[in-house]
């Protein structure tokens, strides 16, 4: 499964980005594909799971390539388990690898 | 997005009755179980609660627990966990800590939004109804007839047989019955 979280934060960076380059305000995009700035900000926060027809209008009111808004598809959304731990504070990573690492409980 | 009552309360409905379970103490391990999920257990800091970790390959998940929290602690934590399980398929690992108030969020992304706040309610709430259902409490409410609202011992007293009947901690069982109280359609279904 596609790890969505880290998904919309990278889509997000790249919008940020895209629209930094062309010097529009959040306010300015927002206008232009008739969302609300605090939208705006969601989506470059990768809080916001957006519909793709936005996506596609954001990329047009950028004139950017809608593919320049999307990810690589490579291992970083493959889902290993050092992935997933790598952004964790280390007492909840040594705590979860060693939580894996016990036998499945059964009945308590 | 909004808390999604009865949509919770109707999945949880059907894991009762799916598995046979008509009575307070409700096995969330049991229900885990059913449901092909796998329970660990291993001691943590008192702040951390539990996790649920799905594989993206086979689809399996497991559902870890801080073993070192009382034991009604860690059945509210394999319910908590199996709502992120049933009701937020897009999270691949999601890790829960306690606060005050209940549960807090740590994504391994770091920023918490707005949509993550729903979901833990949403968790708590599938929680709650899995391990307290409504129809449940009906029932055991009944040998009490009317409790008297301000006699704090015998209230107190109530509480405590529940909590102990149900499994849960008293404050699990307090913060229930007033949320409860305050749901109109359940006072007049």
């Amino acid at each position: 499964m596609l790890d969505r979280k880290s998904f919309y934060v990278s889509v997000g960076k790249k919008v940020k980005q895209a629209r930094e380059n062309s010097s529009y305000t959040q306010e300015e995009l927002a206008a232009k594909v008739s969302l609300s700035r605090t939208s705006i900000t969601n989506i470059e926060q990768g809080r916001q799971q957006f519909m793709a027809h936005t996506l596609i209008e954001i990329a047009i009111a950028l004139s950017v390539p809608l593919a320049s808004l999307l990810p690589e598809i490579n291992t970083k959304f493959a889902d290993t388990l050092d992935e997933k731990l790598k952004d964790l504070p280390p007492n909840e990573r040594r705590w979860i690898k060693s939580t894996l690492k016990k036998s499945a409980k059964t009945r308590a | 997005m909004r808390v999604r009552k009865k949509y919770i309360r109707s999945i949880v409905e059907q894991l009762l009755a799916t598995n046979d379970i008509r009575s307070a103490p409700v096995s969330v391990e049991k229900i885990a179980g059913a449901l092909g999920v796998e329970i660990r257990k291993s001691p943590a800091e008192e702040n951390l609660s539990g996790f649920i970790l799905r594989d993206g390959k086979t689809g399996k998940a497991t559902i870890g627990v801080n073993s070192a929290q009382h034991r009604n602690r860690q059945r509210f934590t394999i319910g908590h966990e199996l709502g992120h399980y049933l009701l937020h398929a897009g999270h691949s690992l999601h890790v829960d800590e306690n606060s005050m108030a209940g549960f807090k969020v740590s994504w391994r992304n770091a920023d918490s939004g707005e949509g993550t706040d729903i979901e833990e309610i949403e968790a708590n709430l599938f929680a709650a109804e899995l391990l307290m259902p409504a129809a449940f409490l009906r029932e055991d409410l009944k040998p009490y007839g009317t409790l008297d609202l301000l006699d704090e011992e015998s209230l107190d007293e109530a509480f405590s047989a529940l909590a102990k009947k149900y499994r849960v901690s008293k404050q699990a069982i307090t913060y229930r019955l007033g949320n409860l109280l305050g749901n109109l359609e359940y006072l007049h279904r």
